[in-house]
Order: C-alpha cells, then structure tokens, then sequence
C-alpha cells in the first residue's frame, strides 16, 4: 500500500503497529535503505497513513497505535540532508510551505484521540526524535546504539518539525536547550531518566511492550512523568530567565558569535509551553528555521558534512584492500598509545614497543584509563574492554613480536637519526609486506623513504591528538609508494572509524600543518615585533570562527613542540620571512611552556577559565612604536593561510574540497565559511 | 632398574591465604589423598610408602609430627603402610617426587603415594624468647593468690605484651595468617635476606625493571585467567570445601593496578603484585613402575626417570637463579636441547627471577607456564613442585608432546629441574 511504511496488527488486532521502512527512491520495487530517513515523501505518506488509522479507529477496528521502525535496529536517523540542501537555493516563502506542512501532519498526529507510542531501538536523530515527541508516550530499547539526539545545530540549522516546541514541556528547559542548542545525545537510560522517554525495555520485547502501554493507556491509564528535581526546579516560569540567560552565555562562549543557529534555536525554543496548535511557538520555529537554511555558514556547514562522507566512502583512486588484523606500534608515547587504544577497540591485536618498559607500562594504564572511560559511558561492556585489552602484547627488548604484524606505525620522537634506526631495527623482522606508516608531522617523507627497506610499502599516516577526539587521518605516499598501500591505510582509516583525506603527493607539513604554520608563525611576528597584544588577536580570530586562537594553540600544542615545528618548516614556507623566537626559546628554559605546564601565554588552573599572562607578556618587552589594528593583523594572516591552501590545490597536493575538509577537522579552521578556499 | 611412571594426581583449588578461614594442612592434604584413592579403589593397598612434602605446618625436624603420615593415616590408607615427610623449602615435592622415583627405580617400592601440602594461612606459632617471657610473665600473674598482688602484676604484664608490639596473629592483608611466622619463614638466615629481598637483589643485578616485572605479572595472571575460564583446570582440581577454582587470579588484572601498589619492605621494584602469592594448597600424586602400572591397567600421564631430575645449589642472596644451572645440566644430562622441549613449568617465585631465568635459558615465551604461574596461582610452598609437575603432565598430554620440563629455585640458593617424557 505505502511505499515506505507498513502497517501490522500483532496479537489481538486491536493496536495497529506503522512501521517505517524507507526506501532508496520513491517507487515499491526500490531496496530498502539501511538507516531510515525521513524525506518529504515519507512525511506525505505518514499523512495519509494516519488518516487511514484514523478512519479505523473512528470504525472501532483499532485502540490504539505504535510507531516503530521496520529495521530493527534504527529507528530514525534525521531528515534528507540532499533535500534540505535544496531548500538552502529555494525561495524562502517554499521553505515555509514545506515547512508548515510538515508541522500540520505532526500537529495531526498530535491531534489524534486514541494512543500513539513510538518503539524506538538505535538511532533516533533529529526528525526523528521530533516524530517520537509527537507521539503520546515513548518506549525505548536498551540495545546500546540506542540514542537520542538533535544534529541540527551542526549542520547550521535548527530543528524544523517542531522539536524546539515538544522538547522543553517534556524534559524541561536545561536539558532540553542542551539537546537544541549543543546537540547533547542522550543514551537510552539517560533519556529515561530526563522524562524523553517513557520505559526502557530488553530489546527482544521491544514491540510487544510497546503494544501493551498503547493498550493500557487506551484503557485509561494515564503516564505521569516527574522530571529529575533541578530540572523540575529550573523550568518553572521564574526560572525560564535565569536558564535561558546562561544557556546564551554558554552558547556565544563556545561559537563566539560566528554561528547563528544554536542562537536561533534557543529563540524557538522560548516559545515552548504554549498551545502547540494554536500558540506562536511553531509558526515561529517556521521563520528562524528558514533564516537559518539560507545563512552561508549553514551551506558551508552541509559542504562540509558532504565533504566528510565523500572522504568516509570514497576510495580515494587507491582500489580497495582489507583492513589489517595485527598493527605494531613503535614509540609509546601519546600518539602510540592512544592509537593502539584505537585499534584495540576495533578488535585488533596490538604490539606496543618502546626501547624503555616503563614507558610502555604508562602507554597501558593510559589505555586502561580510556577503556575505563569508555565502560562508563557505555560504549562497551566491562567484560568487552576486557576482552580488548587482552590483546595488547608489550615489546621493549627487540622487535621479534613484530613478525606477525601486517601494519606498523612509527611514532617516535620526530628525528630522523631516531627514525632510522627503527627503521633499519624493524627490517629484521617486519615481514616485507606489512605497512608502515610514519606518523611524522613534518619531516619530508621523500627523505625519509630512501631510508626504508622496500619503501613501496612505506607512507605516512598523520593522525592529530588527541587521537579519540580528532576524526582526521592525513594519508601520503612518497613517489614509490604503491597504490595497494595507499589502499591499506585507507582501509585502516575506515577501520578506527576516522576520516582520510589522501594527498596526491606528499609535501612537508601535508596540509593541516603546511597552512596552520602561518598562524602561529603570522600571530607572533605581530606580537614579539610590539605591535599587538596576543589576547586580542585570539579574540578577533574566535570571533571569525577559528575554534582557537593562535596563542591558545600555541599553549595546546607546547611552545617545544611549536618551535620544532615551526623550525623544520620555515625553510619550505616562511617565504623568507624571518622569526626570532628566542624569546619563547628563553620562555621554555624558565618553565613556561603551555597548557602542559599550565604556563603559557595563558595560565592555566583546574576548574577555572584560562586567563590572560600578562606577566609574561610584559616580558616580552614594551610596545615600541605604533600599535596595529588586530582585526588587520588577523585578516593579513588568515589570507596568508588561504594563499597556503591555494597553493596546496594549485601544485596538485590534494583538490580544493580535501583540502578545506582538512583544515575544518584537523585544525578547526574556520566551519563556518567551509575551510579556506571558497567552494 | 624399573621405569618408573607417574599414573595420576589432583590438586585443591589454590586458594589465597586467608580468604577461607580455618583451613589446616591435613584437612587439604587428606582431601587430595581421598579424591586420589577413590579414583582407584583398590590400590591403597598396595602402596609400598608414602613420601609427603610440607615446609611449615609441623613442628619443626628434631620432633617433627611428620604430616604425611597423618594424611596417610586419616585419608584412610591402611595403616601398615610408612610415611616419611620431606622438606627442602619451595621444592619439597619435588624432592619427595625424586625420592620415589629412586626408590621404585631400584626395586624398593612399586607404587609410591606423595601428597604435598601446604597452608600459608596456618603456619605454626612461633615465639621468640623475649616473646616467650612476657607471656610467662602473664601467665605466673594470672596465678597468683593475693589479690593486691595479682592485679598490678597482670596490669603489668598486659603492658609488657602491648608494649612489645608484636602482632603475631593478626595480619591487615592475610586474614588470620600468621604474618611474623611467614616472614621468618622466608627470611634465609644463609644471608639474611627476605625472599622478596634477593629478588629485588636480583632485578637490580641484571637491570631487570620494575615495568618489565609488572608486565610478566599481567601475561601470567592474563595466562590463568583464561585457562582458568577454557576449563584447563577442571582436570586437575578436586572439590575442596565446596570450592573448585583457584581464587588468587584476578581476572582482567590491570597495569593501573599493578603500578598503584608499593614496593615490599626494603624493595623497590617488587611488589606484591609481580610475586608470587601466599597460598593454601595440596596436591597428591600417584607414582609406580610402569610394569606394575600397565599390570593394573592404569594411566600413565609420564615418565619419570631418576637420571631426569637433579638439584643444584646456587649463590644465596640471588636464589631466584636456581633454575640456571639446574636446567643447563640437565639438559646437558639428558642430551635435549631448548627446541625439544614441548613446554617448560618455571615457578613464578617473582617477576624479576622468572624473567632472568627465561632471558638467560633463552626460553621462548609461548612455551612457559602456558596456563600462568605462581604469580596468578598462588605458590603453596611444599605443594608448588608437584603441581607443576601435574599441569605439566596433563599439558603435555593434550599438545601431544614428547618432553616437558619443570623447574623451580628454592629459598637458600638451590634449583631443582625434572624433565618429564611422554611416548
């Protein structure tokens, strides 16, 4: 009957069950998809499906109805992000139309006089959690990848089937601006426990107790849900001010005003409490939701999220390879620890070597700490972490334990002397045709290759720290790399479930550090010259939408680090520019050395927001001569960095879209304007 | 010279001293007896002797109670048959193993009954002579008549007995094990050392880091655990109490733990968690000629011939290298080399001597202690050498394998090696 929903009446008949199952296009003989999302289509049939229901109902055939997903475990993940790329070129007043059509068949929903449940079990994002609002209790299932979330605001936009409307009376105005505003996921416990959802149930019974609360409440019982006491508390009227006045706080802190959909969600969201079908609250999600679709950074912001899926899915012209199954890590530090957390968590066995034990005994309670993490927040079980980390195996005496490993990763102290004597240690051992791949973030791999024995197997695979937070992995072989290698990393890539971006040919610094080289370099030519003070500098970055400023990187990264950095590659792109960092040589030497030493331009306290050191920039030296304006100074080097990127698209290093890709993920330049380089 | 077999055994769960109260030696040693026997029902009387094992349990040699003929007696053999107890520290089984292969080897005996036993938990009292007069003191108090005199007399001698401090019960970490007995008992008057102490003398000997031992400690109770989970252990445990697998394993034993945990007395890289544990354990095994064997129809789960197994003596204070020059003779005896060698039993006394004793023999690693050692086991000091002689045995009848070798160092500065053969 429909194209994307079925509808069943298990047991007694008397609850109907729609099921949603939709397909890849709009026609019966299309296969199903493997998540649901909701189109436009879908919507239109949901209509007349319940007005069908409806009919029944008004016939005494059926009491009551529970919406479920016809694929076991996902429920819904989200509207079509091809049809609200559409909408971002149509006219406005057609977004509207679209818009509030959508919310009279929700509305109709909502309308209905018997009992609707929503069975949800796995994802139940954005448009679909608003259908699950809709509907007049929720039960979830306790399968793990069960999660509620709203991803609108990172893709630019707000919710638009009325989530800011349904949300707040639910679960109240904290947790309900958190979901919003700052896409809090909930799992399915936590939703129980916010008042999102009704029952949490084993998830074999999923359906079955979904069909019995319909019954019940058809009978008459009625669901009173009591929201956790602050919560309860800080949703009444008096407090309405008060919450919403911090959560604009929290939200102008963290976007620094350069992304004006969370903002606009939090506006919808005021509205929320008064009649749903006759209150403002859902004509104005209308006008805010279209502002938004047609804001340049929501474009970007989609450009972005497309660029990403096309790096995820694409082959990158390597052909495709199967992932490896035994990886050794040399170099035990933090890199090497936390990617052998991110191997052993995908099931794979590890070796983890490092010429000092000790240090190998610190990268495994660093592991241990992330398992530990991990089981808390319920990603795996305790008995799975356990199971994981069993396959960890230490090596510190020789490399012997390397001769079963298909993949190996270097990351050592990044010199080449080092580097080159475990490339010659690993000869012995490494079979010839395992990987490696050399976590080096700035030395020329050309270079480095002529020291690797069969360097048709040797590439770089950069990851950025740290490693669980950061999805990006920049992949580059040097000119006698193969193709089938280049394959493998992607493969191990998609394994740790990261995002690769493939250069074409490598060039030093690859791309994230080939342009951000110019921001700190740029930031203190201005600030060690006297002309600009580093703090309104960070301020006029973040406000453009950096997610840090140069200074505060600086601090992140460590001035030793830095200097390195910096040193190795100002002969490739300083373009003869000269930097006398002697002074921050001087800083490292007297103990101020960045966040580690919660020293830095910044000073760092737990607990506290990191506050200016005006006494070490006082150190610096006084002002001499003019000061410059620091909007002028930041705009000089952010176009300094966009010529970098050109560059890197002009001698063939990596097209436009990898490249802005890149620079958003590995070093959050600039979201909101999709990177660097127009698109 | 008669070939001499080893027909069976069985072993209580390894239990960590303390955590079940009340445990004695000759309750765990008959229970190991009685499983045993029952598996043969008429073979008590044939047994010619029976050599027993155990360190600290009895009264010392000169009058020694001798347990194993307590065990003998109240596991229900016949009590015409002799039982004699042997002592030579952590490898006393082993050296009661010795003494029946030689004995059956020469015809004196056909089949011979050797029950190990020891129970960490329940260690003789001792007292030393300043201890051994206060509590003189309180008694004669306790006696006298006169009042006046009675009262500031018991006052007096209750303060001498708190004021000596000596706690020579009560333990914080082992329940109700006697902690000043135990350390005594492993203190080698030889030279003065506490056990832990020559293998702290060791790892700093041979560089042998506190990481490197903390991580011998994860394999091994890794190791056991999942033996332990795949059922390896069911062959060789017998129901003990109600209890049937060894407590002392921590299942996902952690690096974050081990680090957490501090240095023993005047150590700095050995702790409690890389070694050995303080255990309650018995193991008994069955040893005859293999013609008597064969006769009866028995199983034969090894060879142990005499020329097979030898102790040698080593430098005190670095006790845990035992195994060294006892392994290399051996082979050398026997003419096998490390490569014929389906699996070794090394006892996990500590880390840092496991370690040395496997980098020096050039032991490769997926071959010893398969099942874990002493350090996720537990080491029960006389029953340790018997069952690693078991686990051996059974381990090797599973991987079809030719030659198993066993070793262990011993407190004094000794090693014992025994090369079992499978056909």
């Amino acid at each position: 009957m429909y194209m994307h929903w079925q509808i069943e009446y298990p047991g007694d008949g008397d609850i109907a069950v729609l099921k949603l199952a939709v397909r890849e296009r709009d026609d019966h003989e299309s296969p199903l998809l493997k998540q649901n999302i909701f189109r436009i289509s879908v919507l239109r049939e949901m209509e007349s499906a319940l007005v069908y229901l409806n009919g029944k109902w008004r016939a005494g055939n059926i009491r009551g109805l529970v919406i479920a997903s016809a694929k076991p475990r996902t429920f819904c993940a989200g509207a079509d992000i091809g049809e609200i790329e559409k909408l971002m070129d149509a006219p406005r007043a057609k977004t509207e139309d679209l818009l509030a059509e959508a919310h009279s068949v929700f509305l109709y929903l909502a309308g209905l006089r018997f009992p609707t449940v929503a069975a949800i079990a796995g994802e139940c994002f954005g448009g679909g959690l608003e259908l699950a609002l809709f509907c007049k209790a929720r039960v979830a299932s306790d399968y793990r990848k069960t999660s509620f979330w709203f991803p609108e605001t990172q893709l630019g936009i707000i919710p638009g089937f009325g989530g800011t409307q349904t949300a707040p009376p639910l679960v109240g105005f904290p947790m309900a601006l958190a979901m919003i505003c700052r896409g809090k996921k909930l799992s399915a416990k936590k939703a129980r426990r916010a008042c999102l959802v009704d029952k949490v149930v084993p998830h074999e019974v999923l359906l079955a107790e979904a069909v019995a609360l319909a019954k019940a409440l058809a009978a008459g019982r009625k669901i009173t849900r009591t929201l956790p006491l602050w919560d309860h508390l800080l949703s009444s009227a008096l407090c309405k001010w008060y919450v919403f006045r911090r959560a604009e706080k929290e939200i102008l802190k963290e976007t620094h005003g350069a992304y004006p959909a969370p903002v606009a969600a939090l506006h919808a969201a005021k509205n929320a409490g008064g009649n749903l079908f006759r209150g403002q609250g859902l004509p104005h999600e209308v006008k805010l939701f279209a502002e938004c679709v047609g804001s340049p950074e929501a474009r970007n912001l989609v450009r972005i999220y497309n660029a990403r899926e096309k790096a995820e899915k694409s082959d990158w012209g390597a052909g495709s390879a199967l992932p490896p199954k035994r990886i050794g890590i040399v170099g035990a530090g933090i890199m090497g620890a936390d990617i052998a957390y991110a191997a052993l968590s995908q099931d794979r066995e590890v070796v983890l070597h490092d010429i000092d034990p000790t240090v190998v005994a610190q990268a495994l309670i660093r592991i241990e700490a992330l398992f530990r993490t991990a089981v808390r927040e319920e990603i795996f079980t305790r008995e799975e972490a356990t199971e994981k980390l069993a396959r960890f195996t230490e090596s510190h005496r020789n490399y012997v334990a390397f001769s079963r490993v298909d993949f190996a990763i270097e990351a050592v102290t990044e010199s080449r002397a080092i580097k080159r004597k475990v490339y010659d240690a690993l000869a012995e051992h490494l079979p010839h045709d395992a990987i490696i791949a050399t976590n080096t973030s700035s030395l020329p791999l050309a270079e480095m290759a002529a020291e690797v024995h069969g360097n048709h197997r040797f590439l770089a695979m950069h990851f950025f720290n740290p490693v669980h937070l950061m999805p990006l992995i920049e992949i580059a072989g040097h000119a006698g790399t193969w193709g089938e290698s280049l394959a493998r990393a992607i493969a191990f890539a998609g394994l740790l479930k990261k995002t690769p971006v493939v250069l074409n040919t490598s060039c030093p610094g690859f791309i994230v550090n080939r342009v951000l080289f110019h921001y700190p370099h740029g930031a203190l030519e201005a600030v060690l010259a006297k002309k600009a003070s580093p703090y309104d500098i960070d301020r006029v970055f973040e406000s453009m939408g950096m997610k840090m400023g140069p200074f505060k990187t600086l601090d992140l990264v460590g001035f030793g680090t830095a200097l390195s950095v910096l040193k190795t590659l100002s002969p490739y792109y300083a373009a003869g520019r000269t930097l006398d960092t002697g002074v921050i040589a001087d800083a490292v030497k007297r103990g101020i050395l960045g966040q580690k030493a919660d020293k830095g331009f910044y000073l760092y306290e737990k607990g506290k927001k990191p506050r200016p050191n005006n006494a070490f920039f006082r150190s610096l030296g006084t002002p001499s001569g003019r000061w410059e304006d620091e909007v002028l100074i930041a705009e000089k080097i952010y176009a300094r960095m966009q010529e970098e990127a050109q560059k890197i698209v002009d001698e063939g290093v990596a097209p436009a879209w990898a490249t802005n890709l890149a620079c958003v993920f590995g070093a959050g330049i600039t979201p909101n304007k999709g990177g660097l380089l127009p698109w | 010279m008669h070939s001499v077999v080893l027909v069976d055994g069985c072993r209580t769960p390894f239990l960590k001293a303390g955590t079940v109260q009340g445990i004695t030696a000759t309750e765990m040693g008959v229970a190991t007896v009685k499983a045993l026997m029952a598996r043969y029902p008429h073979l008590s009387d044939h047994i010619d002797i029976v050599i027993g094992a155990n360190v600290g349990n009895q009264l010392l040699p000169s009058d020694g109670s001798n347990i194993a003929r307590i065990i003998a007696v109240q596991a229900g053999l016949p009590k015409n048959i002799s039982a004699r107890t042997m002592n030579m520290n952590c490898v006393s089984s082993m050296a009661a193993v010795e003494e029946a292969a030689m004995r059956i080897a020469c015809g004196k005996a056909d089949l011979v009954l050797v029950p190990a036993v020891e129970a960490m938990s329940d260690y003789t009292l001792l007292l030393a002579r300043k201890q051994r007069a206060r509590y003189e003191r309180m008694v004669a108090a306790s006696n006298m008549k006169k009042w006046w005199k009675k009262v500031p007399a018991v006052l007096a001698a209750q303060a001498g007995i708190w004021a000596h401090g000596h706690k020579p019960f009560l333990s914080a970490n082992f329940g109700d094990a006697p902690l000043w007995e135990l350390e005594t008992g492993l203190t080698d008057p030889l030279c003065g050392m506490g056990m832990s102490e020559t293998a702290e003398a060791i790892a700093q000997k041979w560089r042998i880091t506190r990481a490197e031992q903390d991580f011998f400690a994860l394999d091994s109770h890794r190791r056991a655990s999942a033996a332990q989970k795949a059922g390896r252990f069911a062959e060789e445990i017998i129901p003990f109490r109600g209890l049937t697998e060894d407590n002392g394993i921590r299942h996902g034993q952690e690096m974050t733990a081990l680090e957490k945990l501090r240095p023993v007395k005047k150590c700095s890289s050995v702790t409690p968690g890389n070694s050995s544990q303080l255990t309650d354990g018995a193991v008994a095994l069955l040893i005859a000629s293999e013609e008597f064997a064969r006769a009866r129809g028995l199983p034969v789960l090894a060879t142990l011939s005499p020329e097979a197994m030898l102790s040698v003596g080593c430098e005190p204070k670095y006790m845990g290298i035992g195994p060294v020059p006892a392994v290399r003779e051996i082979l050398k005896k026997t003419g096998l080399a490390i490569k014929d060698i389906e699996l070794f039993e090394l006892n996990e006394a500590f880390a840092s001597q496991s370690l040395y004793c496997i980098r020096e023999l050039e032991l490769p690693a997926d071959r010893v202690n398969i099942n874990g050692g002493a350090i996720a086991l537990g080491h029960p000091i006389a029953a340790t050498g018997a069952r690693l002689i078991l686990t051996a045995a059974l381990q090797l009848a599973l991987k079809n394998g030719k030659f198993a070798l066993v070793t262990a160092c011993v407190g004094g500065g000794q090693g014992f090696a025994i090369v079992l053969r499978r056909s």
